[in-house]
């Protein structure tokens, strides 16, 4: 006979938003069951995502700046049977780190974990069968939907995870291979073309829209354009693909409708992600996901089923393990009927690891302009910053906006190293209300690429004396 | 007077550690093609030269090249021809394996078990591939490790063949299967070695019966383990009552759905590859 049991909440999926929501329930007092189809909690951010490809770009990266800071005189070449597992050596060791800190973490708080598939047997009842096919029925008050994503594969492009791979197989690969396209000009695509790029690869990143990474502001993606291609990559925008196919001789055959043929050793198929929710048996509870795919939720997460929530990558974008783990604590301190803000998540910076690194908060460019009118731009290239400088930071810069009086900052974008990091700044002074001129007089520690801040702010200062001029 | 009883394991064994048991060499080009798995350096012609080279192998390329499996519309004559009908991935793994049986599958008087052996190797790495491709994985490595794993059966055979002869003993059955088991995984770790193949082969030739025993590669050596199992039941009990195996599956990842459709895949290509052997 199948085993009953009871918890009060039950998650399903133990990526950022399902730990999250998990934890925040457990520190109230209440009884948590995690639920995940992996051996660990992690989900695909430590097994085949975030981890494992920024372990890789930590050595691609490293491989790319000691040429560029070497000023020529040291020229780095991988040779040609290096082991892609022997670029991301620490990824063992990061990878049980951090799944060992994750693991210890649910227990700390009294989680109960299982390896199990979930399916709905009922609106809030669900059997669990584990690898070796034993099966539970649990049920709970509560039931979180958190159960990630996983790459899309369009009917037409035959991914074998051998010469047509997608962004979980993508690290799989024995060897680099010389040549490599990549479909698609998303957040996986660019990072991975990048950092293949940086080892050396020919990469040709094919895409329909004009410019890749088409949320982000456009001077960063000209930017990452324009290094991705003094780097040897290829951008084909505005182009798309007719067929990919292998071409019978170990390599694979991209025709684009422009006709041109491309014959490249490997493909990585990176053209968005989908929902995991084809094994959960949703119809059960009553919930259909939305024509995109996703569950639809209001701002506390919670689906139109009461006591369902769904958060992190099945509600769809941004997707961000970031934004994923803040709507995992939101749903659960609505469960749990605490205070939660109403308003969606606001402003949220995004940080793309790509070589060079992106990283954006508020408002781009063209958003600002539409609903601010004149806006002014502040502009600093990290090559004429004494850090930049010492880094051979060429590409870099920071761009900073600021409303038509040039005192409220509206938003922060940055190309090049620690871009990700360098925006929590303008973040911090956004959230405070703080005014551009903040960064003209504080201090800020010399030599470093913050300085930036102060070369875009007084931009800022200068454009707004010259607009008063223009107005006396 | 009978020779004295000896204790073959460890006689066998001992043999292998001093260096002592004959370790098959492998042609030049199944050195090359082993190490360049999934090598992009690798490419079609430099394959159809390497094969070239070794007349009786590129008869044996041309011969699988003409068979009904691809029925090709006009004769093949050419490896390069052979190469664009068959693919670099089929061809090189054609290659190897005829290599790998030629070199080592191969032990006068025991022709019918070396064949089990033989079978049971290709379609673990069948296997492997599927396992590897249900796991995002990769495809290749594993279809060699499956190959591979057991490839010190036949060598330990050899010796224990050749110690026989050396001593007087008649090799029962019994004991020569159970000397092959006990030291398969030691001997084909040492021809591993010997071959100076990449470490993931090592550890799964080494650790695929403890693949919790194996200080890295654990998950390749757990496809190979649990692609060995499979296999075994599949050539044993026909693929009846519940898979085995399935205390890797946890750590693979993978639930009886995918184990089922890892099956059927293996299962189909292993048995078109064998009709067309």
């Amino acid at each position: 006979m199948t085993e009953r049991v009871h918890y009060d909440w039950v998650v399903i999926g133990a990526g950022p938003a399902g730990q999250k929501a998990a934890i925040q329930g457990a520190k109230d007092g209440v009884r948590v069951l995690v639920v995940d189809q992996g051996r660990a909690p992690g989900g695909e951010c430590v097994n085949r995502g975030t981890i494992p490809s920024k372990t890789l770009r930590e050595t691609a990266q490293h491989f790319a700046a000691l040429e560029r800071r070497s000023a020529g005189v040291l020229r780095c070449e991988l040779s040609p049977d290096a082991q892609l597992a022997g670029l991301m050596l620490r990824l063992d060791e990061v990878r049980d780190a951090h799944a060992r800190t994750l693991s210890e973490q649910l227990k700390r708080n009294g989680i109960d974990f299982q390896q199990s598939r979930a399916r709905f047997v009922g609106e809030r009842e669900l059997e669990l069968r584990t690898p070796a096919g034993a099966k539970t029925l649990v049920t709970g008050d509560k039931v979180f939907i958190a159960a990630g994503s996983r790459p899309r594969t369009p009917d037409d492009i035959p991914v074998d995870h051998e010469l047509i791979l997608d962004s979980d197989s993508i690290l799989s690969l024995v060897y680099l291979p010389r040549s490599l396209v990549v479909l698609g000009a998303g957040v996986i695509a660019v990072e991975f073309a990048s950092i293949f790029a940086a080892l050396g690869v020919e990469v040709t990143i094919v895409d329909r829209y004009p410019l890749p990474i088409g949320f982000m502001d456009a001077d960063l993606c000209t930017g990452f354009v324009r290094a991705f291609e003094g780097r040897g990559g290829r951008f084909l925008g505005s182009t798309k693909y007719r067929s990919v196919a292998p071409d019978g001789v170990g390599h694979v055959n991209v025709e684009l409708e422009t006709g041109e043929v491309l014959n490249v050793e490997k493909v990585l198929s990176a053209l968005g992600r989908v929902a995991n929710l084809r094994t959960l048996s949703l119809e059960a509870t009553g919930l259909a996901p939305t024509e995109r795919g996703h569950l639809a939720v209001d701002s506390h997460g919670q689906t139109q089923v009461p006591g369902i929530y769904a958060c992190g990558d099945v509600v769809g974008p941004p997707a961000l393990a970031s934004t994923s783990m803040e709507q995992g604590r939101r749903a659960a301190r609505h469960a749990l009927g605490r205070p939660v803000p109403d308003e969606e998540l606001g402003m949220v910076p995004c940080g793309i690891y790509t070589i060079p690194e992106l990283g954006s908060v508020g408002l781009s460019e063209a958003q600002a302009r539409e609903r601010h009118g004149d806006v002014l731009v502040g502009r600093a290239a990290f090559k004429e910053l004494a850090r930049g400088m010492i880094q051979g930071a060429d590409d870099g810069f920071l761009k900073l906006i600021a409303d038509p009086t040039g005192t409220r900052i509206l938003g922060c974008h940055v190309l090049g190293d620690g871009a990700a990091e360098l925006v929590h700044l303008a973040e911090v002074a956004m959230l405070g209300g703080l005014p551009v001129e903040v960064f003209v007089e504080r201090t800020f520690n010399f030599p470093t690429l913050a300085e930036a801040y102060r070369v875009a702010a007084l931009d800022i200062l200068a454009l707004r004396r010259g607009d008063l001029r223009a107005a006396a | 007077m009978p020779p004295e009883p000896i204790d073959l394991i460890a006689t066998l064994s001992d043999r292998a550690h001093n260096g002592k048991l004959t370790l098959p060499v492998l042609p030049i080009v199944a050195i090359e093609l082993l190490a360049s798995v999934d090598d992009d350096d690798c490419d079609a012609r430099s394959l159809a030269e390497r094969v070239q080279r070794d007349p009786s192998l590129a008869a044996h390329v041309l011969r699988i090249a003409n068979s009904a499996r691809f029925a090709p519309k006009e004769p093949i004559v050419s490896l390069t021809q052979a190469i664009g009908r068959l693919g670099m991935g089929t061809l090189r793994e054609i290659v190897i394996s005829v290599v790998v049986k030629g070199s080592v599958f191969k032990v006068k008087g025991h022709e019918e078990y070396v064949e089990k052996l033989w079978d049971h190797a290709l379609l673990s790495g069948r296997l492997a591939q599927e396992i590897a491709r249900a796991r995002r994985a990769n495809v290749e490595a594993a279809f060699l490790c499956g190959l591979l794993h057991d490839i010190g059966a036949p060598v330990a055979l050899q010796g224990l063949v050749d110690l026989c002869k050396e001593t007087g003993f008649c090799l029962i059955e019994r004991a020569m299967v159970q000397t092959i088991a006990g030291l398969h995984q030691e001997i084909g770790a040492k021809l591993i070695e010997s071959w100076k193949l990449a470490d993931w082969v090592y550890a799964a030739v080494r650790y695929h019966h403890q693949p919790e025993d194996a200080p890295n590669h654990r998950e390749l050596v757990r496809t190979t383990a649990l692609a060995d199992a499979l296999a075994y039941w599949l050539e044993e009990d026909e693929g009846e009552g519940l898979p085995p195996g399935m205390e890797h599956a946890a750590d693979l990842e993978l639930y009886e759905e995918d184990i089922q459709s890892v099956v059927e895949r293996g299962s189909k290509v292993h048995a078109e590859a064998k009709a067309n052997a």
